[in-house]
């Protein structure tokens, strides 16, 4: 233990003695990550069985360990040790407070939230539309407030991995060409194109469908074959996308064509 | 609240609302014009939609409607400036509107994806910029000047 106190001690003095942008100070800094890796691990520990996956309190633990090493005076009188735990742990409790809310949601809400989706998808194949919050509320036997509830709590811890593959015998129609054809009444085509070819095929597939042939999102998602909350999650992303790339299209000066 | 007993909503506390929201009525947010509330108008917008009974579809439609509007007016907002949300319970819908403080000379214009993707999305869409306060107004639902026939 003697030893690697003062290993620590040593190299914490020669990284108080580096200029901020010396390239040494990475060496240094890594060793001494590597050093106390052990601590960091030890705090993420404490925190397991949350419902957070380790591998992600590892990481914010380590961060913690990266900010206490960088803040860290070897003049005062404190073992890094003792200096480190609470800064380990306030990274670890942050953490937890901002992601508070997926681990918070009401159990009786994500049970709710967990029947949702499938009684939409019968709803909307029932209803050819997709359905109301008083249709689900009905048949899920609820209240209508409820089934609002379910819906936001739904939205906002929402980690539904979006990729799902396309089931199989269903072919995507060669969605670049008509895209590029709807483009022409846009003035900003130029700088759409490359943006919108660049998309993975179902997300321009998926944009294709809702804004240049104005199909519903519930008509897409059984087309497409996901469900339409899914739809509407990654028209959320690929609007996004296509927002910066254009806006940072404009901010670089590019494209005066069209 | 009356004396009446309402039972409560399985699995929660909370009674069910006695009023439903009811054509005519405003809802009105105002938030800093910046990037970070763009959530929380947009996360209102959907739950007063959905608590109006619109169908999924058009509660995500607005959800993204809302996003997208929000995109175009913030870059435009004077520094400092508020975002003014309000909301207008239709008889079958709603229309949001949204605006703020700019120095700009125009909106939106007819040819940009992004009035493709709002048109798209809506029932309904005006933008215009007035007494330096630009304003982006979104509809879901009939156009409450032209009654619909037939039941919803």
């Amino acid at each position: 233990m003697t030893d690697l106190r003062e290993r620590s001690r040593a190299l914490h003095v020669r990284l108080a003695q580096l200029d901020s942008d010396d390239p040494e100070r990475a060496q240094v800094r890594d060793q001494l990550v590597a050093l106390h890796a052990g601590l960091a691990h030890a705090q993420a520990r404490r925190f397991y069985r949350r419902g957070e996956p380790s591998e992600d309190l590892q990481q914010v633990a380590m961060l913690g360990l990266i900010k206490a090493i960088d803040r860290y005076d070897p003049d005062r009188k404190v073992e890094f040790s003792t200096f480190a735990t609470p800064t380990i742990l306030g990274e670890l409790r942050r953490h937890f407070r901002d992601t508070a809310w997926a681990v918070h949601v009401p159990r009786g809400l994500r049970e709710l939230s967990v029947q949702i989706e499938p009684a939409v998808a019968e709803l909307t194949a029932q209803l050819h539309r997709s359905p109301r919050p008083s249709e689900i509320a009905a048949r899920l036997g609820v209240s209508t407030e409820r089934v609002v509830e379910a819906l936001e709590a739904k939205d906002a811890y929402a980690t539904v991995p979006l990729e799902t593959p396309l089931p199989e015998g269903r072919t995507v129609l060669d969605t670049l060409g008509s895209t590029d054809a709807a483009l022409d009444r846009v003035n900003e085509r130029e700088a759409l194109r490359p943006l919108i070819a660049a998309l993975p095929e179902r997300e321009r597939t998926i944009l294709r469908l809702r804004f240049f042939e104005e199909m519903s999102q519930s008509q897409i998602a059984t087309r497409v074959g996901v469900s339409q909350m899914q739809v509407s999650r990654l028209l959320a992303g690929t609007l996004a996308t296509l927002r910066e790339g254009l806006a940072s299209a404009k901010a670089g000066g590019a494209a005066g064509a069209g | 609240m009356t004396g009446a007993t309402v039972p409560a909503a399985p699995g929660g506390p909370q009674a069910v609302p006695s009023t439903p929201p009811t054509a005519g009525d405003v809802v009105t947010l105002a938030v800093p014009a910046t990037t970070g509330y763009v959530g929380l108008v947009r996360s209102l917008a959907a739950g007063l939609a959905a608590r109006l009974d619109l169908d999924l579809d058009h509660v995500e439609d607005l959800r993204l409607a809302v996003s997208e509007a929000c995109a175009v007016l913030l870059p435009l907002a004077e520094p400092g400036a508020r975002l003014e949300v309000s909301m207008l319970v239709g008889a079958d819908g709603l229309a949001v509107d949204l605006a703020t403080a700019t120095a700009a000379g125009h909106v939106l214009a007819e040819d940009s994806f992004a009035w493709t993707v709002l048109a798209a999305l809506a029932d309904g869409v005006d933008s215009g910029v007035s007494g330096g306060v630009a304003s982006i107004r979104i509809r879901f639902g009939p156009a409450e000047e032209t009654p619909r026939t037939g039941q919803a």
